[in-house]
């Protein structure tokens, strides 16, 4: 992963995508019955943690923020004439990883409308790509900062 | 005991009489063929409901061949307080919702016009237009038909259920012990599969009614496109001077019931509880999510619209730009 999103954002832009990156997986992965279970919802001031649509509404909320900060991040890195190809390895991946995290989101939003019934087969596909890249994301990110820091 | 292998007997033989009938070519309602497209809704006339329960039978035998077989002993789960939930040795239990029961008869005592009565409501699945159940499923085992059903695959689920929590009537029903979560992570992910109503959506595909419709002696329940059920659910009421639940909770649902009685009532005289649904006001689960929607949309634009202000206020000053430069330089 690219340590920082370019030098397109600034410091608390920076803070703030990291914020939003933190809400996202938490809310993301409240979504799976996990946080009773494993008594995350049990440490006092986090019961809300498995209420599920508590925590729809901050996934809603943060990936709103998320994409305009993106879209935000694209134009002025299109405005310097660097929007494409990614600057190095880590931020392939992280591109790849994001492109199919909100393709796949997009789909479940869709999903969640009324009058919409999208086939079977493409639901059950979009979330495991939801939750699949949710997952190699954060395995990566660990994984980069952790060789950084050495 | 011969009671109910009687009771049994004549259900079944009344299906396959009915079943019979249909493949000679006695037009069935053209509402249920699978080809019309378009959602399918139910009405359910709460004052012809005599609590025979033959719904229930029916509804059983026909879903035999669907209900869960467990590994036994079923397996432990990890940690300890995540509940095993064994049906496997009560299937016979008809007075709540179960993995083996998906339909059961509610009673209530009530007054009509001065004199004590008693009401019977059957419940099952809502088959909402909007399901919270299928939307949420986390991994989409969980899914609404295009005819108006909503369907759990048990080849799929995990049995973690969040259906059932996120059900406004807490339907689905979990049963431990079956299900790909023994092939996967057993004890730590999962726990079985869930089990509701999926309103017959073999038979009704194949032009048939749900078994709890066709073998109704009272002729409680009518299946068509939504609209004209709801015309016909609104009509009934004014006939009977009653009242509508169904058309509009959850943000409106499949199943429409008219009651000679206001459900306010209905709701205080039932038995609730787990496995035994409410009657109460329902806001629309997914209300939230389909308003924040807007905001997905016009998100990146403001963001997009924001960066271009921030390039043309960094073209007409440039000196802001490289001091924005030198800035970040170091930082």
């Amino acid at each position: 992963m690219s340590r920082q999103p370019s030098g397109a954002l600034s410091r608390p832009l920076k803070y703030f995508y990291m914020l939003l990156l933190f809400a996202l997986m938490f809310s993301g992965f409240g979504q799976m019955p996990i946080f009773k279970r494993y008594y995350l919802a049990d440490i006092p001031g986090l019961a809300w943690a498995a209420d599920f649509y508590i925590t729809l509404v901050i996934h809603y909320v943060a990936a709103a923020l998320f994409l305009g900060l993106i879209a935000y991040y694209l134009v002025l890195r299109a405005a310097k004439k660097e929007l494409w190809p990614p600057r190095n390895g880590p931020a392939w991946v992280r591109t790849g990883l994001f492109g199919l995290s909100i393709l796949s989101g997009s789909v479940l939003v869709l999903r969640n409308l009324p009058g919409l019934n999208l086939p079977p087969g493409f639901i059950v596909v979009s979330t495991l790509t939801h939750i699949g890249s949710a997952f190699l994301f954060v395995i990566l990110a660990a994984t980069y900062f952790r060789l950084a820091r050495k | 005991m011969l009671k109910d292998l009687n009771r049994r007997s004549f259900i079944k033989g009344a299906l396959a009489a009915a079943g019979a009938a249909a493949a000679t070519g006695v037009p069935l309602p053209r509402v249920v063929k699978g080809s019309q497209g378009g959602e399918l809704a139910t009405m359910l006339d709460l004052s012809k409901c005599i609590g025979c329960e033959a719904c229930v039978e029916a509804c059983q035998d026909v879903n035999a061949k669907y209900k869960p077989e467990p590994v036994k002993p079923i397996p432990k789960m990890y940690p300890k307080r995540v509940p095993i939930e064994d049906w496997s040795d009560r299937r016979d239990v008809t007075d709540r919702l179960t993995p083996y029961n998906w339909l059961y008869v509610q009673r209530a005592e009530v007054k009509i016009d001065g004199e004590e009565t008693e009401v019977f409501i059957p419940r099952r699945c809502m088959h909402c237009q909007n399901p919270p159940c299928a939307d949420l499923c986390p991994f989409g085992a969980a899914r609404k038909m295009d005819n108006g059903i909503t369907n759990i695959d048990p080849d799929i689920c995990l049995g973690g259920a969040k259906c059932r929590q996120v059900c406004p009537w807490n339907i689905p029903q979990r049963q431990s012990g079956v299900g790909i979560y023994l092939d996967i992570a057993t004890s730590l992910a999962g726990n079985g599969v869930m089990y509701k109503c999926h309103r017959c959506y073999e038979r009704i595909g194949e032009g048939r009614l749900p078994a709890c419709i066709e073998i109704c002696p009272e002729k409680v329940q009518t299946i068509g496109p939504r609209e004209e059920i709801v015309a016909k659910a609104h009509a009934r009421a004014k006939e009977i001077n009653g009242y509508i639940y169904g058309e509009n909770e959850n943000g409106g649902t499949n199943t429409i019931y008219v009651s000679p009685v206001p459900f306010s009532e209905l709701n205080k005289a039932i038995e609730k509880g787990k496995g035994k649904p409410h009657l109460g006001p329902v806001a629309n689960s997914m209300a939230q999510a389909e308003n924040l929607t807007a905001a997905l949309v016009l998100a990146p634009l403001a963001g997009a619209a924001l960066a271009l202000g921030k390039i043309r206020k960094l073209m007409k000053d440039p000196a802001a730009d490289r001091k924005n430069k030198e800035d970040r330089a170091n930082e």
